[in-house]
């Protein structure tokens, strides 16, 4: 059968070697993006992405895990003129977080707290407390257990005896940008120690102790400033302590 | 008809390639980093993506910072080594305040002294963001494969297949990271159209998570990958482009970087000027 003229043209052509390229070559381009790491960390390699080795592995959200170790200090005064006292301490933090976008951004948040007074007060407080901190958007919620052993003796006689407390905290932060205000109430009941009465709450009650907290946060690039004020109604009358936490903020 | 079109729909491999030749591919896929024989002036453009994930606060939540940093290159590839490499680089996005890592950047394809790659900035700029590394010996070397020389794995499995889809041999290689028994892998895939000598494709991909670093100072990398893509240009296969990325963590901070080069024109060197009389 004879072959074509046009076909036998090519492939002749298609055997003949290419003559060495003497000048500048524009090298051609695919339009296939090529996968990234930044991409797969977050659980997405992209919608036209194939290579073969990165479908072998395993792909998923990144969840990372952090420790932390903070210095501590608040200015606590029992209201009403009965002492104040500054209260140092070191508090060791865990978090869980994903690192990207996700449609329900879930944290834990777990911290553990010591602080002591220095001056005008004696006793120790220990904090637990670990919460689940979901983001709807800049809406943010936190929900969990906290557990507290405390003491506290004040110069001027009001004393808070030796307990172990078992509570929640429930918080509602808001993310406006530069400025992100945060409330909370944590109440918490007596599981060991002398039962407790809030002596002259402020704020509603609820169970043994109830500890009412507001905050603000401000982005100071590049450190992010942490405001805290606290009310807490124990049974040494309402308590206020003011405090300030620093992040650094590394981009 | 229809007997000869489904034939043809399942080609298999062209008659002479063997893809039991194991250690033929595993050579042919080791190469395929070279770069191009002969000397070339390559250049093209250059961007760089670095983003931070920052941890979540009782007043934040957890978030992302990316810049993006874009720019052109320039250099010379002889025989596989980088005789020259410069390169310009200016932020394309993102926010001013945020931190530029100044890690310099390496071509993936060829091996390249440390001490070539050279940052080209303006004379404002030169003392805070020129970073030029001394040293390294001469002959210069390839990072992906200096790393994977550094893994040096006592056992690693390799197959190669054929693929219609893409006209293709697979050459496909796991390397466990460590002699654990069930170690993690790093895999390689490495693709010959028409099941040719010359490697087109290179995908590498890291295990998820590799440790490293002192007790002091862990260093967690994540999804470490590289992808280069050549193009055939008559009878030479030309890079035409690459990218290298990384997730890392360090010192509660978490980073991803990816850079990436596009090479866009191949030029072959002017032949040296014969000595004058």
């Amino acid at each position: 059968m004879p072959i074509p003229a046009a076909l036998a043209f090519a492939l002749a052509a298609a055997a003949a070697p290419d003559p060495e390229p003497t000048g500048t070559i524009e090298i051609p381009q695919d339009d296939e993006p090529l996968p990234s790491a930044i991409d797969t960390m977050s659980g997405d390699p992209g919608d036209d992405v194939d290579p073969d080795a990165l479908l072998r592995l395993p792909r998923r959200t990144l969840v990372r895990s952090r420790f932390s170790v903070h210095p501590l200090a608040t200015w606590t005064s029992v209201l009403g003129g009965h002492g104040s006292a500054l209260w140092l301490g070191a508090g060791l933090g865990h978090q869980l977080f994903p690192v990207d976008e996700v449609p329900l951004h879930l944290g834990l948040d777990t911290r553990l707290e010591v602080t002591a007074p220095v001056g005008g007060a004696s006793g120790l407080r220990v904090d637990l407390r670990s919460a689940l901190c979901p983001w709807f958007g800049r809406l943010g919620l936190s929900l969990g257990p906290t557990l507290r052993v405390d003491r506290e003796i004040w110069a001027l006689g009001q004393e808070v005896p030796l307990g172990v407390l078992l509570g929640a905290e429930l918080g509602v932060v808001v993310d406006a940008g530069l400025v992100q205000p945060r409330l909370a109430v944590a109440p918490a009941g007596i599981v060991a120690g002398a039962p407790r009465d809030p002596r002259d709450p402020v704020l509603p009650t609820l169970l043994d102790q109830t500890t009412w907290r507001a905050g603000l946060g401000f982005d100071l690039h590049p450190l992010q400033v942490g405001l805290e004020a606290a009310l807490r109604e124990s049974s040494a009358g309402p308590t206020l302590e003011a405090g300030v936490a620093l992040h650094l903020l590394a981009f | 008809m229809l007997l000869a079109l489904a034939a043809l729909a399942h080609a298999g491999p062209p008659p002479g390639v063997d893809l039991d030749d194991l250690d033929r591919w595993e050579t042919l896929a080791g190469r395929a980093l070279d770069g191009p024989a002969g000397c070339w002036d390559l250049e093209g453009d250059v961007a760089l993506r670095q983003t931070g994930f920052a941890a979540p606060s009782l007043f934040r939540r957890a978030d992302r910072a990316e810049s993006t940093f874009g720019g052109t290159f320039h250099g010379r590839l002889d025989g596989g080594r980088w005789t020259s490499f410069e390169y310009t680089l200016a932020r394309t996005s993102g926010s001013e305040d945020s931190t530029e890592l100044e890690a310099p950047l390496w071509p993936m394809v060829g091996r390249i002294d440390p001490s070539v790659p050279h940052r080209i900035v303006p004379d404002e700029e030169a003392p805070s963001s020129s970073l030029r590394v001394e040293g390294g010996s001469g002959e210069g070397m390839n990072l992906l494969r200096h790393t994977l020389d550094l893994i040096d794995p006592a056992t690693s499995t390799a197959t190669a297949e054929w693929r219609d889809s893409e006209a293709s041999v697979r050459v496909l290689q796991d390397v466990p990271v460590d002699d654990a028994a069930n170690a993690d892998v790093l895999a390689v895939s490495t693709r010959f159209p028409g099941g040719g000598d010359q490697a087109t494709d290179v995908d590498v991909v890291f295990p998820r998570r590799m440790r490293g670093g002192t007790r002091l100072l862990r260093v967690t990398v994540y999804d470490a990958q590289f992808h280069l893509r050549a193009q055939r240009v008559g009878e030479r296969v030309l890079p035409a482009k690459e990218s290298v990325s990384l997730g890392l963590s360090v010192l509660g901070f978490t980073i991803g970087y990816e850079q990436a080069l596009t090479y866009r024109r191949a030029t072959p060197c002017a032949p040296a000027e014969p000595p004058g009389p």
